[in-house]
């Protein structure tokens, strides 16, 4: 007989074994929406369909006449930070820009004229990194680093228009400043007190003012008085007697400061003093000059000197003269050791002079161009330019007898000029000094080495070279693109050297002769071009750089939509809306492909940025990796289990792996992939993978499953929820092909990407016990109150300490230390206290505009509206709700509406009479506004009627999220949108439908006519004709008031009864 | 549109109504018919002659009015139709035929001049009363309804019927008839029922035989023909009528329209109504005494609507004996139908019910 064996706890214990997560969905498919072969087909299209200038770019602009070249980061970002208040943050503050406060003008080219000057900028922005960041770099070596969205300028057929860098190919031609472009004021002069007076009193706290008898006057006095308290009274008879005023004092007087032109600057007690003008000059260009290239200061500010090489003798006096006779001070001269001369001057008003008003960069790395070198005249500029050359430049003692005696470069016997640096400052600041003086150039550079040098192994750093072009002869800036600027010539010399092949480009020489000797013809705008200020480099390459940083920059300048930026000059567009471009624009491909009844394969391939090969094995098998349940964010997509459990249940019903090909940058490979889930580790195994080159893509993911599943049409297709979402994302291109071979497009409806919504920390009001007991363990905050203030969203200190004190905690106890039933108690005061709702800035609508241009598109009737409500909160949880109205056209009248759902972009199929959305639309009376309806009953009438429901936190009825749950907040947004949109459409059908039925029963008259003039001639014996005749006379007379009887008739009927 | 007193001549009488309409036609006037307003509103309770009256309140018809439109020309068209078919040629049609001859589809459009039978037949009404003529003299007819037995012989076209041999059927009364000629009676009184089954019952216990009177049911509405017959009996017979229905307000409108006239034909009042007919049952005192409470079938909300609005008809009013049933009616909050009586024998009815009744004269006025 065989015994009952009783089972013992360890027995079962040992059966026990913890289930991996694809074991556990390989039994509850349901849970994953692969309840049935049909729903499983859309399920898995459902998961697969669902997967500017940069910070340091500099800008040149001028502000206050002074030109500078600032980096378009740092500006911006000043701009900002200084007006907080003038920010107009938008798009879900991916997008701040604020009007220029002051005065600031950047380098644009006049459209029309095709020439440079300076014009004001009237916004600044910043914005969101979106998308990849590109260096382009042209020859000569110029480049700018963009987003993909933002556009430079090119030439097209003698046209200059502006192109996306997206759209940039290596050789295309793009446009640069070519002429001279200079201030239309150059200083001559520098007023040291007017420029002291806008450094912060901090730093000139040590400067005082000599020779200052003459204003003393009794006025000056008396205000003397009044800024010393009793005690400091007698300073005032220090000031007179010693003859010096503190710096910081002038600041606090009322006083002509023309007046003081005569007088000196002193730093401390430093012997020197320095006239408090300083002339604009040519000494001064050229002392500037050597300063860039030889000079430097004692980071204690108290010593600059001038070092030269010992054949450089001659330089060295050239020097000191200048120096004298800028300063009015002897420099002293030094010969520092066998091979090097040192000009120096110990006074430490000169060094401040140099550092804060000239801003001159203190060592070899951090040189750059003294800003106030920009705003100096050409000729200045030149001078200056040729002291540097002098000193940093090769062939350097060409260079300096060309500056003694005034020269032109092109005089020198060499083409080319050449001059390195270590300072990238430097570097771009002599670009665009050069480009300012009309002069071309190339520029190169060298990295870091190392090299042996007499047997010691010496590191060289970074160097940068600058190639400047002596006659311009051989500059890539004097040609222009053959194709793009000649259409045609007579010359035959010039048409055998246009038709030789490798001659793409042409002079501007050449081009100008031509024109004058009337034997080309060129395109419409090529002349401008030639008289214009610009010119042409080609890019040489395009590369994506690595950008760490938040933001990218923008200005706005209007009329030119331009301006020159960039290291080394380049046109840049200001292409503000095509930011919002600057996100890949989204094309699907879906494909279902039938192999046998019930065995199909569905290929779904986008456009978008790829899958890094590391990660594809892990999102495509492997569940609930790369799930956003932790994040309170508004994300699309159904479970959230992601593409796996497609793959999954694709392998449990065909065997067959998943299929992923996906490729990340347009010049790179692709990856393939063959991946099969093991369910009892729920890790991904990799059957086959290899490279290959996907030549018809730049880059974008391709997924193929093989699933049992059943195809239909109808309500709850493929082809419906394909349908749906295209109408909810109007931005998204859909080509479909479904089992019959038919192709279905779906063409987007608008560029406009959807805002990308923002990421909320939890509402006090939101989240349940376990979950705060959690967040307090897991917590940075080291006190409950601060945990409270930062850890929720608007919970301010006064509320953090209101809720403290309700629960009887300490504000200063530390989270992790509270226990359980304290946190019961936290628990129920946070519920209980007045908390502002949370911001409704994460949670993303689609926008009236789009709804109705998404149902234009996929709806045929002849009219639509929208409403979208203002979000609005339940239970913590931000949500708005959406809806869209499409009426008549070649709807049918005698049906019910039909209902499309959404929730956060996601069609709801099933489910119907579950949801919310349908509840509230059967419980409005639409009756009142105008179609008929059943009670407990959809209306009936020709009429398509979208929902959409984007909330962080989607309640649905149940774990297959096909309804949306009734609670009151939402059902009573969802109310007042049906009455809103119920309104319009009343309105609408009110006017034009009952216009348009008064109109057919006017013209019925027309109709009737002839039957009553027929009857009443057989009854009366008269003729018909002439009945009828009077009859349609009397019409035309009482058409008009036949049109208005509408009302008349009703009260007409009433009488007529029996 | 004045009705014209040619009661003749119905042709002359539609040709003057055209030529009337031409004429406003032709002098650019809305071209509109007047006629009195058939409805509860216009309705007058003639206390001295004891019938129900159209009052003097008018309704227009016009053309060139949305709402009115298409009455006006469904009208004018079937005033045409009957001219011309019927009139000129000397045929009559029925009601139904008439329908068919107007129904057509206006050309250019996808609307009927007529849709169904109601709205033709409201428009032959219509025209009676514009016209001051009987739909019979415009040559229309309506269906037979109701059968008639007892000694009594007619002519009917040319034909001698003897509506005592004419067995279970009896004489098929037709719907116009007026020009039946009476040849001989030989009866007591008239017994008038809606219901056929009691007709049926009444005829196989030889009920006219044993009880020398007539028989006769209109099988469903008391059409006018009907009412007719037993008006020219009461008067040329010098019969009395007695009305036997449903203890119910259904019943007691059948008749009060026997009785004082229907607010449809109140124009033509004088030739359809008797204002000697009495009600023999059933009442709600026979319930009583005949024990039939357990026949009582339950009022529904629309039949104490009907009670309450008929109870308050001008010609009911006033009477006290009908206020008393019709109180009784909501007290008992029931209905009895004749057939109840079956209950009590299959033949109760015909050998102890009437007969009683008649005997000790237990009507209602």
């Amino acid at each position: 007989m065989p015994v009952e064996k009783t089972i013992t706890a360890e027995e079962l214990a040992k059966g026990q074994r913890e289930i991996s997560i694809s074991e556990f969905f390989v039994k509850n498919k349901h849970l994953l929406g692969f309840d049935n072969p049909r729903k499983a087909l859309l399920t898995t299209i459902k998961e697969a369909v669902d997967n500017s200038l940069t910070y340091d770019m500099p800008l040149i602009i001028r502000k206050k006449g002074k030109i500078s070249l600032t980096k378009i980061g740092e500006l911006v970002d000043a701009e900002l930070e200084k007006n907080k208040t003038k920010i107009c943050i938008l798009r879900d503050g991916s997008l701040e820009k604020i009007p220029a406060q002051e005065s600031i003008e950047a380098l644009a080219f006049d459209k029309k004229t095709l020439k440079l000057s300076f014009h004001p900028i009237s916004t600044l922005f910043r914005h969101k990194v979106n998308s990849k960041i590109y260096r382009v770099t042209l020859t000569s070596g110029r480049y700018v680093d963009l987003t993909a969205y933002h556009s430079v300028f090119t030439i097209d057929k003698g046209e200059v228009i502006s192109v996306p860098t997206e759209a940039l190919k290596i050789g295309t031609p793009l446009i640069v400043p070519r002429s001279s472009w200079n201030s239309d004021y150059a200083i001559n002069e520098i007023n040291l007190i007017e420029e002291l007076l806008m450094l912060d009193p901090e730093l000139t706290k040590k400067i005082y003012l000599h020779g200052i008898n003459n204003i003393l006057t009794d006025n000056i006095i008396n205000q003397l008085r009044e800024i010393f308290p009793e005690s400091k009274k007698y300073r005032i008879n220090d000031f007179r007697r010693f003859n010096y005023l503190p710096f910081n004092i002038l600041r606090k007087l009322k006083i002509d400061i023309n007046r003081l032109s005569d007088s000196r600057l002193g730093y401390l007690y430093s012997q020197h003093k320095m006239p408090v003008i300083i002339n604009a000059d040519n000494k001064l260009a050229e002392l500037l000059g050597f300063y860039t290239s030889e000079g430097s200061m004692l980071s204690s500010l108290n010593r600059i000197h001038f070092s030269f090489g010992t054949h450089e003798k001659e330089m060295v006096n050239y020097l000191a003269d200048l120096f004298e006779k800028v300063f009015k001070i002897h420099p002293k001269i030094k010969k520092a050791h066998n091979t090097a001369y040192n000009v120096i001057s110990n006074s430490s008003m000169i060094c401040f002079v140099f550092k804060h008003i000239f801003k001159v960069g203190d060592y070899a790395n951090s040189k750059r161009i003294p800003e106030i070198v920009h705003s100096f005249s050409y000729d200045l500029k030149y001078l200056f330019l040729l002291a540097y050359l002098s000193g940093d430049g090769y062939p350097s003692k060409e260079l300096f007898s060309l500056l003694k005696h005034k020269g032109v470069l092109p005089e020198l016997s060499i083409e080319k000029i050449t001059c390195a640096t270590a300072s990238s400052e430097l570097f771009i600041g002599l670009q665009y000094l050069l480009s300012s003086l009309g002069l071309s150039y190339s520029t190169g550079m060298t990295n870091e080495s190392e090299r042996i040098i007499n047997n010691i192994k010496t590191k060289y750093g970074k160097s940068y070279q600058i190639y400047v072009y002596t006659s311009g002869k051989d500059s890539h800036l004097n040609l222009l693109p053959i194709k793009d600027t000649i259409i045609g010539t007579t010359d035959s010399k010039l048409r055998y050297s246009i038709n030789r092949d490798n001659q793409i480009n042409l002079s501007f020489k050449v081009l100008k002769t031509g024109l004058s000797a009337k034997n080309i013809s060129i395109y419409k705008n090529v002349k401008t071009l030639l008289e214009g200020d610009l010119g042409v480099l080609r890019i040489k390459s395009i590369e994506e750089i690595q950008y760490d940083r938040e933001w990218v920059y923008d200005v706005s300048v209007p009329n030119c939509e331009n301006f020159v930026a960039g290291a080394g000059a380049i046109l840049c567009h200001n292409s503000l809306d095509a930011c919002e471009e600057a996100r890949i624009v989204p094309e699907i491909n879906v494909e279902i492909k039938p192999i046998s009844e019930d065995r199909f394969i569905v290929i779904v391939e986008d456009n978008g940025p790829g899958i890094v090969r590391e990660q594809i094995p892990n999102i495509f098998a492997k569940l609930l990796y790369g799930s956003k349940f932790h994040r309170l964010r508004c994300s699309r997509g159904q479970q959230g289990l992601g593409i796996s459990a497609s793959s999954m249940y694709g392998q449990l019903t065909t065997g067959k792996p998943a299929k992923i090909t996906s490729k990340i940058n347009s010049k790179k490979l692709a990856h393939y992939f063959e991946l099969i889930i093991d369910t009892k580790t729920n890790e991904p195994k990799i059957v086959h993978e290899n490279d290959f080159e996907w030549s018809e893509k730049k880059t974008g993911t391709k997924v193929e499953i093989e699933l049992i599943a059943k195809y239909q049409k109808g309500n709850q297709s493929v082809d419906q929820y394909l349908k749906q979402t295209a109408i909810v994302n109007p931005h998204l291109s859909l080509t479909y092909i479904n089992p019959e071979g038919e192709k279905i497009e779906f063409p987007r409806a608008t560029n406009q990407l959807p805002k990308e919504p923002k990421e909320i920390k939890p509402h006090p009001h939101g989240i349940e016990l376990g979950i705060l007991i959690k967040m307090l363990h897991d917590t940075e905050a080291k006190t409950l109150q601060s945990f409270l203030q930062n850890d929720f969203c608007r919970i301010s200190a006064k509320v953090a300490k209101e809720v403290c004190e309700k629960s009887s905690l300490d504000c200063g106890a530390r989270p992790e230390r509270i226990a359980m039933q304290e946190a019961e108690i936290l628990y129920k005061s946070l519920n209980a206290t007045k908390i502002m709702s949370p911001p409704t800035d994460c949670v993303t609508p689609i926008g009236e505009e789009l709804i109705i241009k998404g149902l234009k598109k996929e709806v045929d009737a002849e009219f639509y509206t929208a409403v979208s409500r203002p979000p609005n909160v339940y239970r913590g949880n931000p949500f708005v709700v959406e809806l869209g109205l499409a009426y008549g056209g070649s709807l049918d009248s005698n049906e019910l509406v039909k209902l499309y759902r959404f929730a956060n972009r996601v069609p709801l199929l099933y489910q119907l009479s579950a949801c919310a959305t349908t509840k509230s639309v059967v419980s409005t009376v639409w009756r009142n506004y105008g179609l008929s309806q059943s009670k407990g009953a959809l209306p009936v009438g020709p009429v398509v009627i979208l929902i959409h429901v984007a909330s962080v936190w989607v309640p649905f009825t149940s774990e297959s999220k096909e309804a949306i749950a009734h609670y009151p907040e939402i059902l009573k947004e969802l109310k007042l949108a049906l009455q809103e949109v119920g309104r319009k459409l009343a309105t609408y059908i009110r006017k034009n439908v009952r216009a348009k039925e008064q109109r057919e029963r006017a013209n019925l008259f027309e109709k009737y006519i002839p039957e009553l003039a027929s009857s009443l001639s057989i009854l009366s014996g008269e003729k018909k004709e002439v009945i009828k005749e009077h009859l349609e006379k009397k019409l035309k007379k009482e058409l008009p008031l036949l049109l208005g009887e509408v009302k008349q008739v009703k009260n007409e009927k009433n009488t007529d009864k029996e | 549109m004045k009705k014209t007193q040619t009661k003749n001549n119905p042709k002359l009488t539609l040709e003057q109504l055209g030529k009337n309409l031409v004429q406003q036609v032709k002098s650019m006037k809305n071209p509109e018919i007047t006629l009195p307003i058939r409805a509860l509103s216009n309705i007058e309770y003639n206390k001295k002659t004891g019938t129900l009256q159209l009052g003097s309140k008018e309704g227009k018809r016009s053309f060139f009015n949305l709402g009115h439109a298409k009455k006006f020309l469904q009208t004018v068209e079937v005033a045409s139709i009957l001219k011309k078919e019927l009139l000129d040629t000397g045929k009559h049609e029925h009601l139904r035929g008439v329908f068919y001859i107007t129904k057509r589809t206006i050309p250019g459009t996808n609307i009927n001049i007529v849709d169904e039978q109601v709205e033709s037949d409201k428009v032959i009404e219509d025209l009676e009363v514009i016209t001051g003529l009987s739909r019979e003299q415009l040559h229309v007819s309506a269906n037979k309804m109701g059968s008639m037995v007892g000694n009594v012989s007619l002519i009917d076209s040319g034909d001698t019927i003897d509506c005592s041999k004419l067995g279970r059927g009896g004489y098929s009364i037709p719907s116009i008839t007026d020009e039946l000629q009476f040849k001989k009676i030989n009866a007591k009184f008239v017994l008038y029922m809606e219901k056929a089954a009691i007709f049926e019952r009444l005829n196989e216990d030889k009920f006219w035989q044993k009880n020398g009177c007539i028989l006769i049911t209109s099988q469903g509405q008391t059409t006018r023909g009907i009412r007719r017959l037993l008006q020219r009996l009461a008067e040329e017979g010098n019969l009395p009528i007695y009305v036997l229905c449903d203890g119910d307000v259904y019943g007691a409108y059948i008749y009060s329209v026997v009785k004082y006239g229907s607010i449809a034909l109140a124009h033509a009042s004088e030739r359809l109504t008797i204002p000697s007919v009495k009600y023999i049952g059933i009442t709600m005192d026979d319930i009583v005494k005949y024990d039939l409470k357990k026949q009582l079938i339950k009022l529904d909300e629309k039949d104490l609507a009907r009670i309450k609005q008929v109870s308050q008809y001008e010609w009911f009013k006033d009477n006290k004996e009908w206020q008393k049933q019709f109180k009784m009616m909501k007290e008992f909050n029931g209905k009895v139908e004749i057939q109840a009586l079956a209950t009590k024998g299959v033949s109760f009815i015909s050998e102890i019910y009437l007969p009683q009744k008649i005997k000790n004269k237990d009507f209602i006025d």
